[in-house]
């Protein structure tokens, strides 16, 4: 129950089309200055079930069923393409006016057919069978759930797909110029201060979640670095290893609770809350979010 | 072989003089020997499953340390601090609000299925049947995912919430069933009717609520589980008027509950007042349940195994049956929070998820060993 199909909606809003690890695995952060892309069709894409889904042309109407996909498609210039997507996209603003088609519970199929998409995008593969019985092109990826330096590749598949490759290029060594920036001031400090994310009710991101691996880029030192997933911590392992630094959702329920008094975040007055929802999206605001709790927690070293 | 149900007050011998003279009526019957040691023996082991339990949790306190930390408080006793500040911190302020608010809450709900069972005389009634789950789920889902504030002044909204949708739900159940002919109280296979369509009426608008909310649902889904995971001290006090005055008001009715096991038809002819006895009992078990669901979320099995569990060993008289099956039910649910702070620590399980999955077993085993048919 700890990751309930809505829930991964927002926490591990699915990246667009996976690629070849080859492509990042190595040196992810590396700048380096890839083949230049060309908008060549067909081009193929690898979905997880581990089909090949071929691109004759660049979709029209992109139903993305996936927050991160919206953001991307919007983030370089292709947004005119997205048609319909789910009920809990609330970014880029201009998605604002899409259709919305349901949430991970229902998935409107009626409304799918009616928006007479040529491409289909979701994250979790129930639906697919539905959608594909009634003649729909769907293309399905699972949500990243590390590494979050693929989101690079998923925005270069996404300007693959649309055609849209060099504008797609662009924003995706943006996006790993950001990520190396970041490394490149981490390179020779040590290991920071120690860490805790409670996204609500002491729910907490072990090692293994895209939050694992900010903290590593952070190099702090997840004190739930021993939770699977996304689970509750108990409070008393708070108290006990106490975190010089905690991210909580609601500040007040931490440093309002007795029991946390003495713990270094709340007497250091180092219990943030983050302005947006870019650490639970997959897509091209992830380094935003990554870049305003590096500020946080090292205001001398990024402004 | 024991009696299926106590029907007089055993002790007392017909032959009584007195008894003879005494105007017939339950009332007037002499008092039976009340089995004291079965309940003190049952707060003795309540009080040990506590202590024992404040030495165990995902941070390693030994439980001798623990012991010396919990006698350090006692007045006169001079214990040296042998131990880091934020053990006394973890067991004062974390460990033991959740076990005292575990303590109370298995009490109240074991109490108030036991008081359901009889009162119903249905052995699948537990304290949520005819709505106070339903309705505090969507309380407390309408307070969560609504833009509304959830706490004011530090307050937090969400008990409150739970609380008065699940007293709302269940009294609207009630005014439901209520027959119009000035019958003693609503038919209780009315209510439960009535309960069961209400119930799943809540159960659909707290879904409702959730499809159409903020994606992240984690906080209605662990409040939904339950759980002692933030208990504080304060919790515990606002439980504790809830069950004094419930279970005061449920043993009262004790020796009535027992009556009613003959039919409401039956009970009236022995001259029992089914009537008062409805909505004092209803009302009562609605007040502890709603208290301890919005304090805790909704936490199954504990009011529908207790009780059985008692009534499978010492028999079904209520009066023994409703303390034995509270002290019983806090112990229980004292223990299964104790593994759902352990067993996957440092992360926690639901503790409804550590009830179902202990207590139906053990259960089951009571059913097989007794081959009762005294449910």
């Amino acid at each position: 129950m700890a990751n309930p199909p809505l829930d991964r909606l927002r926490l591990y809003a699915a990246a667009a089309a996976a690629l070849v690890l080859a492509a990042c695995s190595a040196q992810p952060a590396q700048p380096t200055a890839p083949p230049a892309p060309s908008a060549v069709f067909p081009y193929a894409v690898q979905d997880s079930r581990g089909n090949e889904v071929v691109f004759d042309s660049p979709p029209d109407r992109i139903i993305a069923f996936d927050s991160a996909a919206v953001e991307i498609l919007f983030a370089i210039g292709e947004g005119h393409r997205v048609v319909g997507t789910h009920d809990f996209v609330t970014y880029p603003p201009e998605a604002a006016g899409v259709a919305r088609i349901g949430d991970a519970f229902n998935f409107s199929i009626e409304k799918a057919v009616a928006l007479k998409p040529d491409l289909v995008f979701v994250f979790f593969d129930s639906p697919i069978e539905d959608l594909e019985r009634a003649g729909l092109k769907v293309l399905y990826v699972e949500s990243l759930k590390d590494e979050f330096i693929q989101i690079a590749d998923n925005i270069r598949t996404w300007g693959r797909i649309t055609g849209a490759a060099s504008a797609a290029e662009e924003v995706a060594a943006r996006f790993q110029e950001r990520v190396a920036a970041i490394e490149k001031k981490m390179e020779n400090r040590g290991r920071g201060p120690s860490a805790l994310q409670d996204v609500g009710g002491f729910w907490a991101p072990g090692q293994d979640t895209l939050m694992g691996e900010v903290f590593d880029l952070l190099k702090l030192r997840n004190i739930a670095h021993d939770v699977e997933g996304y689970a509750q911590i108990s409070p008393e392992v708070i108290v006990e290893r106490d975190p010089a630094v905690i991210i909580a959702a609601d500040p007040a329920s931490i440093t309002g609770n007795p029991a946390f008094r003495d713990v270094t975040a709340v007497t250091d007055g180092a219990v943030f809350k983050l302005s947006s929802d870019a650490l639970s999206i997959a897509g091209p605001r992830f380094i935003d979010g990554v870049e305003e709790l590096a500020a946080l927690i090292y205001p001398n070293l990024f402004e | 072989m024991k009696p299926l149900l106590p029907l007089r007050r055993e002790a007392a011998a017909d032959s009584a003089p007195g008894a003879a003279q005494r105007v017939p009526g339950v009332e007037s019957l002499p008092s039976f020997t009340y089995p004291w040691r079965r309940v003190l023996a049952g707060v003795a082991v309540l009080a040990a499953v506590g202590i024992v339990s404040a030495g165990i949790g995902p941070v390693g306190i030994p439980p001798l340390t623990a012991a010396k930390m919990l006698a350090s408080r006692l007045p006169g006793l001079e214990v040296a601090q042998t131990w880091p500040d934020s053990w006394d911190t973890i067991l004062w302020q974390l460990r033991l609000p959740r076990i005292v608010l575990a303590g109370v809450v298995g009490m109240a709900l074991a109490a108030s299925g036991a008081a359901y069972q009889g009162l119903f005389r249905n052995p699948l009634a537990d304290p949520y049947l005819i709505g106070a789950a339903a309705g505090a789920g969507l309380g407390a889902t309408a307070a969560l995912v609504t833009g509304v504030p959830t706490s004011i002044g530090g307050v937090s909204l969400l008990p409150v919430a739970a609380f008065t949708a699940a007293v709302l739900t269940v009294t609207a159940a009630y005014a439901i069933s209520r027959s119009p002919v000035g019958a003693p109280g609503p038919p209780l296979t009315t209510l439960i009717l009535a309960g069961v369509a209400i119930s799943s009426l809540a159960g659909a608008g707290a879904a409702f609520l959730m499809l159409r909310s903020d994606p992240d649902l984690r906080p209605v889904l662990s409040w939904l589980m339950g759980g002692f995971i933030s208990a504080e001290w304060s919790d515990c006090l606002l439980m504790l008027p809830y069950l004094a005055v419930g279970f005061s008001v449920v043993m009262t009715y004790a020796w009535t509950l027992n009556v009613m096991q003959l039919g409401e038809g039956h009970s009236r002819q022995l001259g029992v007042d089914v009537g008062r006895a409805k909505p004092a009992l209803v009302g009562a078990a609605t007040l502890m349940t709603a208290a301890a669901v919005s304090l805790s979320g909704i936490i199954g099995f504990v009011g529908l195994v207790a009780p059985h569990a008692v009534r499978l060993v010492w028999g079904p008289d209520h009066r023994t049956l409703l303390p034995v099956a509270a002290l019983t039910g806090g112990a229980f649910l004292i223990l299964a929070d104790v593994a759902a702070r352990t067993l996957i620590s440092p992360a926690e399980l639901p503790v409804g998820v550590v009830t179902a999955v202990c207590g139906a077993p053990f259960f089951l085993y009571l059913l097989r060993r007794r081959r009762a048919h005294a449910l």
